[in-house]
């Protein structure tokens, strides 16, 4: 292989390894166990201003002679670029239990099982992943990662909850009060019909790590370069949110696996993105940082920067003293999808349960309803945010983020009739 | 014996009642480019194995980039699945679909001048707002399959995709609009790149769009008369037709993620549309993005009529959804890659024309509107409450097209559009679509579409 980067002028390998094993429920019962072993690579090639990229599981020969082809028709604005740097970083955090899962799960599967009290729908996600980085500067990068993920929709009649936890260990209290709290907001009835409008809304953690996520790839210095950011136009100082919300890029998390360098070998340290409602930086790589007379954030993506893991800063009351000035709690959602990336408006699906409030008491819930409002509204009317947060992933929030309750004053609300 | 084969004897000593061996090599490569300029020149190549088994009902899925997996588990808890359907047509099968002209015989520096140029085109029109960006996103790429299974199956498969993605930004004073457009795409070589004349179109619809920003109107809201275009029609087909007619879907077997469907078993034969509306999914149309003509479980391809004369006629079923409803699969089984289970998947789902001109459309429409394109729509779990924003629209007055309209919505029912349809066109428009489902979540290719159809009646919202 070595050959292969003999007429380049700098080079980077990036590999990822991974041994993960996936158990998916539905009624109770387990439909699939996956597992997967799997080791993925990328590869740069860099030659003046021109950068090539190739990545893939399997072979790395081929895909690396045919970047090595594309090399001379790949002029680029941002040229990625490896400088000399002769570190070399190793941080492994091991973890014999979530080892032991991946191989046999049998013990996290039966506690699920025996958890669930209605009939239960979900996944549990347990991971061993390992990245290495070498570049043609010196660097030399290696660290591992454990990782669980669960989330599970209760049904009682045509109600439904859901929850969702994810970290570095297997913990076997979060799994049963993951499975609890998506019962609870299942055994919530007595259907409320709400209209167009607005309303002050609670989202949950779900809902708000969903389209937080959002906002913090738009943060992305790239985002604004494609004209897909609600950003577009403003800079570092900026007020963009409410002076309540204030939200980290955070690779040394200690809720998930860190992440110790990024893909140009830069440091990764926590950083806001959003403080007390003011904008505080873009991420950025090397290419970028450059054009915008900044350092690298330690984000590279070679082509993308982008978030690691997300924090939003805790609030100040208890969860359920939100309640009493809002309308609606959405427990969760879907199908988040933008109009106009730039202005930001979206629209998202209710999903789960849609509890309707009034007096800070649940009062019943409501069906069809979808927040369609902005990204800009929804920033800059975060009114209160709970104390405790929450560690989600799931299958629409693909960055980890830990995150509060939220109530957003004034939130429109569409119903599909 | 092959290893494939020699994996699948391994299984089946093993204990497995069925099981499959997948060697899945997915190659492909794109280019990004932001205002003529290259930002993304990358490719990815990814091949490996997988192997599936059902026992005593178990179902296991593994994979390995190195070699084929052999079984080891041990159930834990009570299995979902209740059996295996083991009909259907097997035996060696090969096809291969990659066009008249490979993607390797096409120098990398005529693609490159193909998006400089629709680049270049787009910046010398005269418009009324600046085209601030215009991103282009060209991708190829060629899937190759070999399957071998318990029920004799030995497949071989090659099919070459290709496909062009858009996304552009207009601003007039201090107001942006962007717009995304997933217009051309199909399987097959480099030669359908030439057959989609995405200069002009591409044009054309930035033409739209700033006339739209400049003179664009607000639509009034109420309920009115709304002909929806192909594009619409079909994203409406694969939406709230399609998905909710997925077996595994309607047994709850994607609740906790893709989620569940409006419809049961017991709707089999129960009107729920208009006689005009007739939905299939067929992966058999040569040169579409979702073609195959033998599923990743070994049953053939055929053209499945979901919804006949507005009647439900039929699911889309793989072999373990069938057994458990005696009936047969029918071919719906695919899997996105060797790390991906087989799962009921789309292929090419759309609604079948009619003998209507969409003028006939218009004809006796007082007050209505016309939604060309959209920007952005959702559905919820069940597929019954959508909602879709349009793109260039435009109102129609007295049986004529009107003036642009900014941003109509339709927010409505799967129940009210199937029953407000009283009229579609001759016409038949595809579009490219990746179609996600499954944990961890699965791109398929696939392509949705229909004629311009017109609908009585129903809600049409503004945005604030």
């Amino acid at each position: 292989m070595e050959e292969q980067f003999k007429s380049v002028d700098s080079y980077a390998v990036l590999t990822f390894e991974y041994k993960r094993t996936m158990v998916k429920f539905a009624s109770n019962a387990i439909t699939v166990t996956q597992r997967w072993k799997s080791k993925a690579y990328s590869v740069v090639l860099t030659s003046g201003d021109r950068t090539a990229i190739a990545g893939g599981r399997g072979s790395v020969s081929d895909a690396l002679e045919e970047a090595r082809r594309k090399l001379q028709y790949s002029q680029t604005p941002f040229p990625v670029v490896f400088p000399k740097d002769e570190r070399k970083v190793v941080k492994r955090i091991t973890n014999g239990e979530v080892e032991g899962a991946v191989k046999d799960p049998s013990k996290v599967v039966e506690h699920v099982l025996n958890s669930f009290e209605v009939d239960t729908y979900g996944t549990i996600d347990i991971a061993l992943m390992s990245r290495k980085l070498k570049t043609s500067g010196g660097f030399e990068g290696e660290e591992e990662n454990a990782n669980v993920t669960a989330y599970f929709r209760a049904f009682k009649g045509e109600n439904s909850g859901s929850w969702a936890w994810s970290g570095n260990s297997i913990d076997y209290v979060k799994l049963r009060d993951t499975v609890r709290r998506a019962t609870r907001y299942a055994e919530l009835s007595g259907e409320v019909k709400i209209e167009d409008g607005r309303y002050n809304v609670v989202l949950s953690p779900l809902v708000f790590s969903n389209l937080i996520g959002i906002v913090a790839w738009m943060s992305s210095a790239m985002s604004l370069e494609v004209g897909s950011s609600i950003f577009l136009g403003k800079r570092p100082g900026d007020a963009v949110a409410s002076e309540r919300l204030s939200l980290v890029d955070s690779p040394r998390s200690t809720y998930f696996g860190t992440w110790e360098f990024d893909d140009e070998g830069v440091d990764t340290y926590n950083k806001p993105i959003i403080e007390r409602g003011k904008l505080e930086t873009f991420l950025y790589n090397r290419a970028l940082a450059e054009k915008a007379k900044r350092k690298s954030t330690g984000n590279a993506g070679w082509v993308f920067p982008r978030p690691w893991s997300l924090e939003v800063g805790e609030g100040d009351v208890g969860e359920e003293s939100l309640y009493s000035g809002a309308s609606l709690l959405f427990n969760n959602n879907w199908y988040t999808r933008m109009q106009n990336y730039v202005e930001g408006t979206f629209s998202t699906v209710g999903r789960d349960a849609i509890i309707v409030l009034k007096d800070g008491r649940e009062v019943g819930i409501a069906r069809r309803l979808r927040i369609a409002d902005s990204l800009r509204n929804l920033l800059l009317n975060v009114e209160s945010l709970s104390k405790t947060r929450y560690p989600i992933r799931w299958w629409e929030v693909e960055t980890p983020t830990v995150s509060p309750f939220a109530l957003v004053r004034g939130l429109r609300i569409s119903r599909a009739s | 014996m092959s290893t494939l084969e020699a994996a699948l004897l391994k299984a089946e000593k093993w204990g497995a009642q069925y099981a499959e061996v997948r060697f899945h090599k997915n190659f492909s490569s794109q280019l990004i480019m932001l205002n003529g300029n290259i930002i993304s020149n990358e490719q990815d190549s990814s091949s490996g194995y997988s192997l599936r088994t059902y026992r005593e009902g178990h179902l296991d899925f593994y994979s390995d980039d190195t070699s084929p997996p052999e079984p080891t588990s041990t159930p834990i808890g009570r299995g979902w699945e209740v059996g295996v359907d083991l009909h259907g047509e097997v035996g060696n099968v090969e096809f291969s679909y990659e066009g008249r002209q490979s993607f390797r015989e096409v120098d990398l520096a005529e693609k490159l001048e193909l998006l400089k140029g629709i680049f270049d085109q787009a910046r010398a029109l005269k418009l009324n707002s600046k085209l601030e960006r215009l991103t282009l996103n060209y991708w190829e790429g060629v899937e190759e399959k070999e399957v071998v299974n318990s029920i004799g199956l030995r497949l071989r498969s090659r099919v070459g995709r290709v496909g062009l993605w858009y996304s552009f930004t207009l601003k007039e004073g201090d107001k942006y609009i962007t717009a995304s457009v997933e217009e051309f795409g199909n399987s097959g070589g480099f030669e359908k790149v030439k057959e989609w004349r995405a200069m002009e179109a591409i044009a054309e619809r930035i033409r739209s769009v700033d006339d739209l920003v400049s003179r664009g109107k607000a639509p009034s809201p109420g309920k009115k008369d709304v002909i929806v275009s192909g594009m619409i029609a079909g994203i409406i087909a694969h939406e709230s037709g399609g998905h909710p007619f997925e077996a595994d879907r309607v047994l709850g077997r994607e609740a906790a993620q893709a989620g569940r469907s409006y419809l049961n078993k017991d709707w089999i034969g129960r009107r729920m549309g208009t006689r005009v509306l007739n939905l299939v999914d067929d992966p058999t149309l040569e040169g579409s993005m979702g073609f195959y003509i033998v599923d990743d479980e070994g049953v053939r391809a055929r053209r499945k009529f979901l919804i006949k004369d507005g009647v439900v006629n039929e699911l889309l079923h793989n072999r373990f959804t069938a057994s458990r409803w005696e009936t047969r699969s029918n071919g719906s089984s695919r899997a996105m890659d060797y790390e991906s289970e087989p799962i009921i998947r789309m292929s090419n789902t759309f609604f079948l024309p009619g003998n209507a001109k969409f003028e006939e459309l218009l004809e006796d429409v007082e007050d209505g509107v016309f939604l060309k394109s959209y920007m952005e729509w959702n559905i919820d779990d069940t597929r019954w409450g959508q909602r879709y924003v349009g793109l260039e629209a435009y109102e129609v007055r007295r049986g004529e097209l009107g003036d642009p309209l900014k941003f109509p919505v339709l927010e409505s029912t799967t129940g009210e559009i199937y029953s407000s349809v009283d009229m579609v066109d001759d016409t038949l428009t595809f579009y490219p679509g990746t179609c996600g489902k499954g944990e961890p979540s699965q791109g398929v290719p696939v392509w949705l579409g229909g004629p311009d159809m017109r609908m009585r009646g129903v809600r049409v919202k503004v945005l604030e």
